[in-house]
C-alpha cells in the first residue's frame, strides 16, 4: 500500500542566532518491507546540505546555515510503498541461543537510555514466558509486562528518559515502551533494536511512533510494536533503526547564540492509490520555505557611553547551545 | 591573524590604558582636591564626584570627602583596588590578564612577566589596604609606574606586526574615549565657575591638563598662559599632543588603515575618517555653533559605533 | 662522589659488581669532577629557569590554577646505539600494527571475524567509536603520534608497559630538557655523541603537511582545550616551534564540509588539526553534545575527507589497556612475524578465567582501569591495605569488563641527584614515534623518574620528575 508522509520541524528562536548545525535522520530507510517511491527535503533558510549512511545504514542529513537567522523550517515528504504480509512473532519458533556473537552483540548490549536499571530484574520476574520458550512467545510476554503495567501517558517523560524513569513513573508514551521492552530482552541476551516511524491511523493529525524489532536467526529482523501489541503491518514506516532513541533522533543540532527555542513537530500521513510519476524524485526541492538569513545580525546592539565598550573582559561571546529533540 | 587573539591583544591595550588613565586622574584629583579644600569645600567634593562620572566609577556607593584626613582614602579604595568596581585598576589588570594568558604566543616573556607581576602586586595591597593616607597615595604612584614599566615592555619588545597593531588600536579607542568623557564631565562646571574665583578658576583648568598629562606639552606650545580657550582647543585639536581627540582619531585611523582589508571591515575606517576630517576643518563650527559639551557627546557615540563596527569585521568573523 | 645501587631490578648505571656499564663510565668522571655545592647551584638555576620560562603543567583535582614545574634531574640516561636500533626496529612495528589494527577494526573487522579478539571485547570500550565505521583517514594514517610507554625487567630487557595513541604528550619536555641541560652541563656533552632531539617539530610539521588533503597548499593548526589544560604549555610550545596557528574550538568553524578558522582577514581554510582534545569533545553533534571544547560538524567534514585529524579520532580503542593484552597476537596477525619487543603479561577482567584469578590474587597484582591514564584508578596489590583491595574488589565485579591485571613488574633504576647525592631511582622511558610517510622514531625520549624513595609511580602528576634521554650515534654505540 501506498503512504504519503509529511514530517515538518519548525524551530523558533526569540533572538537571532547563527552557525546553526543539524543532522537531522528523517529519510525512510528502503527495506525488506518498504519501497521508498520518492524522498523531498525543503529546509529555510538556505543550507548547505550533506548526506550520508550512518553505521546501522540511516539515511542522515547534515545541514549548516552559518549567517544570522531566527528560525528554522524543515519538511520532509516522502512517498513509500509500504507491505502488508510480514513476518509476525510466530516465525520466531526457535528458542533463543545462549550466546550471540558478532556484530548481533550491539543489541544485546545495555547502553544509553536502554540502561540496567536496579528495578528491571523484579519487573521482568513477571513475564509468563520463560526463557527456555520459542523467541516469539517470549517477545509477546515481555510486551504484554510492558502493555500492562506501564500506562500510556504524554507529557510525563520526555526525550531524554530512561528505563530507570519509566520504571519509576510507570507510565509513558511509545519512546519509553519500546526502551523498556528493550530492556527487558537484552536482560535475557535477545538481540533487538530500536525503529522510529511513521504510523498511519487516519487521521487528520498523525504521529511519529516508535517501535521495536527482535533479530531470529531464520527469520531475520522481525519487527513489534508494545504500545499497541500488534506486528507493524501496511501502516507502519520505518525511518531509522538503532539501540535506542539515542542512534535515530530526527534532529541533533547546535548553534551560536544567546536565544531560547521552541520546536514544533507535525506529522501527517495519508494513503495514496497510485504513484503519481511527475511526483516521483528524490532530492532537495526548489520550492525552500522563504525564511531569510542575514550576514550581520539584524538585532544588532546600540552602543551607549558605557555600554558596549565596558563590558568586562570578553565581550559578548556568543555562547554554543543545544538543539532540543524532537520525541517519538 | 586569528580573531581571538587579535580580539584578546586589542582588550589588553583597552585595559591597560584604562587602568594607566585611572590612575593618573585619581593621582591628580588628589592634589587638587587638597589645594581646594578649606577654600570652596563644596567644589572639592565637586571634583570627586566628577571624577567618579568621568571615569564610569558613580555605579557604587555614595563616598563623601572625608576633610579630616586631608585625603580621600575611600576613593582610593574605590578606584584602585575594589572589586567590585568595573573600572578599578585591580580589574582593568586582572582583565588584561586574562587577556594574555589566550594571546600567549602574540606576546613576550617581558610583557607577559611584567603584567602577571603587577596583577600581583595589586592583589598583595588589596589584602593590606594602606590606612594611613600618605601610603595609600605613594601605592597609587607605585602602581602607575608599574603600569608604566607594563607599556615600557610592549613598546621595545614586541615587533610591529599585526598583533602590535591591535593592541595599539585598542589602546588609541580607550585614551580616545577617556578624554572624550573626561572633557564631556569637566566642562559644565568649568563654565559655571567662569565668573567666580579665578584663581581656583585657572588651577582647574590647569588639572584638567595635568589630569591627561598635557600640561608641561600645552606650555611648550602656547607658552604660561592659561587661556580657557587654547586649552580646549589644544585637547581638542591639537593633532601633534598625544592625548587630544584629534591626535587619538588619526591615530585609530593610522592603526585600522595597517590592518589587513576584511570582508567587512571597511565600516569602521569611514566612521573614523568622517571624524577625522571634521576635526581637521570644523574647529569654529565645534566650538561655535555646536558646543564643545555637544560635540564630545556625539563623538564619543561615533567612537563607540567604530569599536563596534571593529568587532563586526575583525573579531566576530 | 658515591654512586649505589637499587637492592632489586636492573640498574641502568652499575653493573652486578658495582662497576658503571661501559656507555656511563665517562659520565661518572665528568660528573666526579663537580663538587656538590656547585651541582646544587646548578640545579637550583635549572629549576628557576623552567619556571620563569612557564614550563609548567596543571595538575587536576589539585587546588584550581595551580601550576608546577616538572621536576628535572640532570643526570643524563644513556642508550647505546646498537640497544636503540632494536627498540626502535621493535617500535616501527608495533606501530605499524596498530595502524592495521585500527584500520581493520573500523573496515572490515578481519581481527574480529578470524577470532584473533574477542567480539565482546571490542564492542565494549568506551573508546570503540561506531560513528566512525567506514571512515577512511587521509593517507590511511590514523595514529599519527605514538607515545610508548617501556619498562626494563630484571634483565634488562624493554617491555612494553602501553601505548599511548590519542594524544600523547610529554615531547615538549624531550626539547627542552636537552636545552636546559646544555645551557647547564655543557661539559657532559664534550664526552658523547648524542643524537639531537630538536628536529621533532619540523619532523610532526612533514607528518601534518602529509596527511593534509590540499597537499599543494596545506594549512595545518593545533587545536588546544585552551589555557586552562594540563598540557597547555607543550600545546602552545609546539605550535610556536612549528610556526602553525594554536586555536581553540570557537575559532574554527564547519561550513557545509569544510574546516575554517576565524581570521581578521575573514575565514581561512584550515585542511589539517593536530587535536590535543579527547574524541569525546571533538564535534557536539557526534559524539559528548555538552562538550563546547570542540567544533560542530567536524566529523561530517572529516567524513567528507577534506580535514585530517591527527590522531584520527577513534584511535584511542588501540591503546585500551585490555587490546594491549592481545598485541603480540595481533602483530602475527597483521604482520605475519613475531613481536620484536615484549611486554607484560597481562590478565583481562573481560574473560572470565582472568577475572576468578584477579580477585583471588589481588594482593599479587597491579590492577589497572582500562579507560584511565597517568596512573590513575590502579590498585598496587602488593602495597595495599585489606580495606583497600576489599573496596577495589566490589568496584571491580560491578564492571569486570573494565579492569587488567599485571603481576608487579620490577622497574629499572637510574642513578639521581637527590639532596646531596647520587641515589637510585625507578624509571621508565617513552619514545615517541611519528607516522606519516613513513614510521620514525625520535632518537630520544622522554624518561621518567619516580623521585620519591622506593616509589614505582613515575607520572608528573604523582609526585614524578624526568631526565633529558641520550640516543648514542653509531659511533659512539
Amino acid at each position: 500500500m501506498l503512504i504519503e508522509t509529511e514530517h515538518r520541524l519548525r524551530f523558533q528562536y526569540d533572538d537571532f542566532i547563527r552557525e546553526s548545525q543539524m543532522e537531522i535522520r528523517i529519510e525512510p530507510q528502503a527495506g525488506t518491507h518498504q519501497r521508498i517511491h520518492s524522498f523531498h527535503l525543503v529546509v529555510g533558510p538556505t543550507a548547505t546540505l550533506d548526506r550520508y549512511r550512518d553505521w546501522n545504514d540511516n539515511w542522515v542529513h547534515h545541514l549548516a546555515i552559518r549567517g544570522y537567522h531566527d528560525r528554522i523550517e524543515i519538511l520532509a515528504r516522502s512517498l513509500i510503498d509500504a507491505a502488508a504480509d510480514r513476518p509476525g512473532l510466530e516465525a520466531l519458533t526457535e528458542v533463543p541461543e545462549r550466546q550471540v556473537s558478532g556484530e548481533l552483540l550491539d543489541f544485546t548490549r545495555f547502553g544509553g537510555p536502554v540502561e540496567h536499571a536496579p528495578a528491571l530484574e523484579s519487573f521482568t520476574r513477571e513475564v509468563q514466558a520463560s526463557r527456555e520458550a520459542p523467541l516469539g512467545e517470549q517477545v509477546e510476554g515481555i510486551a504484554q509486562v510492558v502493555s500492562d503495567r506501564v500506562a500510556y501517558q504524554p507529557g510525563v517523560t520526555t526525550w531524554q528518559s530512561t528505563v530507570a524513569d519509566v520504571l519509576d513513573q510507570r507510565s509513558g508514551v511509545c519512546q519509553d515502551f519500546a526502551h523498556l521492552t528493550l530492556a527487558m530482552l537484552r536482560l535475557r541476551g535477545i538481540p533487538c533494536r530500536y525503529v522510529s516511524g511513521y504510523l498511519h491511523t487516519g487521521a487528520e493529525v498523525a504521529q511519529s511512533h516508535a517501535w521495536i524489532e527482535v533479530y531470529g536467526e531464520s527469520a531475520g529482523w522481525v519487527g513489534f510494536d508494545p504500545t499497541h501489541m500488534r506486528v507493524p503491518d501496511e501502516d507502519y514506516v520505518v525511518v531509522a533503526v538503532g539501540r535506542s532513541y539515542e542512534d535515530v533522533s530526527p534532529n541533533r543540532g547546535v548553534y551560536r547564540g544567546n536565544a531560547g527555542e521552541t520546536l514544533e513537530a507535525v506529522v501527517a500521513t495519508r494513503r495514496v492509490e497510485s504513484v503519481d510519476v511527475s511526483r516521483v524524485a528524490f532530492g532537495v526541492g526548489p520550492d525552500s520555505p522563504d525564511v531569510p538569513v542575514y550576514a550581520q545580525s539584524p538585532g544588532r546592539e546600540h552602543s551607549s557611553k558605557f555600554g558596549t565598550e565596558m563590558h568586562p573582559n570578553h565581550p559578548v561571546r556568543d555562547q554554543q547551545q543545544q538543539q532540543q529533540q524532537s520525541r517519538r | 591573524m586569528l580573531s581571538r587573539v587579535a580580539e584578546s591583544l586589542y582588550w589588553i591595550g583597552r585595559y591597560l590604558e584604562r587602568a594607566e588613565n585611572v590612575t593618573r586622574l585619581l593621582m591628580v584629583t588628589t592634589e587638587v582636591a587638597v589645594e581646594i579644600e578649606g577654600l570652596d569645600d563644596e567644589l572639592a567634593q565637586s571634583q570627586w564626584d566628577e571624577l567618579l562620572a568621568a571615569v564610569g566609577a558613580d555605579g557604587g556607593p555614595p563616598l563623601r570627602f572625608t576633610q579630616a584626613s586631608g585625603l580621600a582614602l575611600p576613593y582610593v579604595q574605590w578606584l584602585l583596588l575594589d572589586e567590585s568596581n568595573p573600572v578599578s585598576v585591580r580589574n582593568s589588570l586582572a582583565h588584561a590578564r586574562e587577556n594574555s594568558r589566550s594571546a600567549r604566543e602574540a606576546l613576550t616573556l617581558e610583557v607577559f612577566l611584567d603584567l602577571n607581576e603587577s596583577h600581583r602586586e595589586l592583589d598583595r595591597l588589596s589584602q593590606d589596604v594602606p590606612r594611613n593616607p600618605v601610603r595609600a597615595l605613594d601605592e597609587v604612584r607605585h602602581t602607575h609606574r608599574a603600569i608604566r614599566t607594563i607599556l615600557g615592555a610592549i613598546e621595545h619588545t614586541l615587533s610591529r606586526d599585526e598583533g602590535w597593531t591591535f593592541m595599539k588600536l585598542g589602546e588609541a579607542f580607550e585614551r580616545t574615549q577617556r578624554t572624550l568623557w573626561v572633557l564631556g564631565t569637566r566642562l559644565p562646571g568649568l563654565e559655571e565657575l567662569a565668573h567666580r574665583d579665578l584663581p581656583i578658576f585657572y588651577g582647574l583648568w590647569r588639572a584638567l591638563l595635568r589630569s591627561m598629562a598635557s600640561l608641561e606639552n600645552y606650555r611648550t606650545l602656547e607658552g604660561a598662559d592659561l587661556e580657557p580657550d587654547s586649552v580646549l582647543r589644544f585637547l581638542l585639536f591639537e593633532p601633534t599632543a598625544p592625548r587630544s581627540v584629534h591626535c587619538g582619531v588619526v591615530r585609530i585611523a593610522q592603526y585600522l588603515d595597517r590592518l589587513p582589508a576584511g570582508p567587512d571591515s571597511d565600516e569602521a575606517r569611514q566612521i573614523v575618517g568622517r571624524l577625522n576630517a571634521r576635526l581637521r576643518y570644523d574647529s569654529d563650527e565645534i566650538l561655535g555653533e555646536q558646543g564643545a559639551v555637544a560635540f564630545c557627546a556625539a563623538t564619543s557615540l561615533a567612537i563607540a559605533s567604530a569599536h563596534d563596527a571593529v568587532g563586526r569585521g575583525f573579531f566576530r568573523v | 662522589m658515591r654512586w649505589s645501587r637499587q637492592d632489586t631490578g636492573y640498574d641502568e648505571i652499575l653493573a652486578e659488581n658495582g662497576e658503571p656499564r661501559s656507555h656511563y663510565a665517562r659520565l661518572l668522571e665528568l660528573l666526579g669532577e663537580i663538587d656538590g655545592s656547585e651541582l646544587n647551584r646548578r640545579e637550583r638555576l635549572q629549576q628557576l629557569s623552567l619556571l620563569n620560562q612557564g614550563i609548567t603543567f596543571a595538575v587536576y583535582g589539585d587546588e584550581e590554577g595551580t601550576e608546577r614545574v616538572f621536576p628535572f634531574d640532570f643526570v643524563p640516561r644513556i642508550i647505546p646505539a646498537s640497544e636503540w636500533s632494536r627498540l626502535e626496529a621493535g617500535l616501527v612495528q608495533r606501530v605499524t600494527a596498530l595502524n592495521l589494527f585500527l584500520k581493520d577494526i573500523y573496515g572490515e573487522r578481519a581481527c574480529l571475524k578470524e577470532g584473533v579478539l574477542p567480539w565482546e571485547l571490542v564492542l565494549s570500550r568506551r573508546e570503540y567509536k561506531r560513528e566512525l565505521l567506514g571512515i577512511q583517514p587521509p593517507r590511511g594514517v590514523y595514529t599519527h603520534i605514538v607515545g610508548t610507554d617501556l619498562i626494563r625487567d630484571d634483565s634488562g630487557e624493554y617491555l612494553v608497559l602501553e601505548d599511548n595513541c590519542r594524544c600523547p604528550s610529554g615531547v615538549s619536555y624531550v626539547i627542552e630538557n636537552r636545552n636546559l641541560l646544555q645551557r647547564s652541563f655543557p661539559e657532559l656533552f664534550s664526552a658523547y655523541p648524542v643524537h639531537p632531539v630538536e628536529t621533532y617539530p619540523s619532523d610532526l610539521l612533514d607528518v601534518l603537511r602529509f596527511v593534509a588533503p590540499r597537499s599543494d597548499a596545506p594549512n595545518p593548526v593545533i587545536l588546544s582545550p585552551g589555557v586552562y589544560n594540563s598540557a597547555y604549555f607543550e600545546h602552545s610550545f609546539l605550535a610556536r616551534e612549528m610556526g602553525i596557528p594554536l586555536v581553540e574550538g570557537s575559532d574554527l568553524v564547519v561550513d557545509g564540509s569544510h574546516v575554517f578558522m576565524r581570521t581578521t582577514s575573514g575565514l581561512q581554510r584550515v585542511d589539517c588539526i593536530y587535536r590535543r582534545i579527547d574524541d569525546d569533545f571533538l564535534d557536539p553533534l557526534v559524539f559528548n553534545r555538552d562538550s563546547t571544547l570542540g567544533v560542530p560538524g567536524l566529523i561530517n567534514a572529516y567524513r567528507a575527507g577534506n580535514v585530517a585529524l591527527c590522531n584520527a579520532p577513534g584511535a584511542g580503542v588501540a591503546d585500551d589497556k585490555a587490546i594491549y593484552a592481545y598485541m603480540p597476537e595481533l602483530i602475527r596477525f597483521y604482520l605475519s612475524e613475531d613481536p620484536i619487543l615484549a611486554q607484560v603479561p597481562t590478565y583481562v577482567g573481560a574473560r572470565p578465567d582472568d577475572f576468578a584469578y584477579m580477585l583471588d590474587h589481588l594482593d599479587e597484582l597491579v590492577v589497572k582501569t582500562t579507560g584511565d591514564a597517568g596512573g590513575y584508578g590502579m590498585l598496587m596489590g602488593p602495597f595495599s591495605t585489606e580495606e583497600e583491595r576489599a573496596s577495589y574488589r566490589d568496584e571491580m565485579r560491578n564492571n569486570p569488563d573494565g579492569y587488567i591485571a599485571q603481576n608487579l613488574v620490577e622497574l629499572s633504576s637510574h642513578g639521581t641527584w637527590i639532596g646531596e647525592e647520587f641515589v637510585p631511582r625507578r624509571i621508565d622511558l617513552r619514545p615517541f614515534v611519528l607516522c606519516g610517510e613513513g614510521i620514525q622514531v625520535l632518537a630520544g625520549g622522554l624518561t621518567r623518574v619516580a623521585l620519591k624513595e622506593g616509589s614505582y609511580v613515575v607520572n608528573s602528576s604523582q609526585g614524578g620528575g624526568s631526565k633529558d634521554t641520550w640516543v648514542l650515534t653509531g659511533a659512539g654505540g
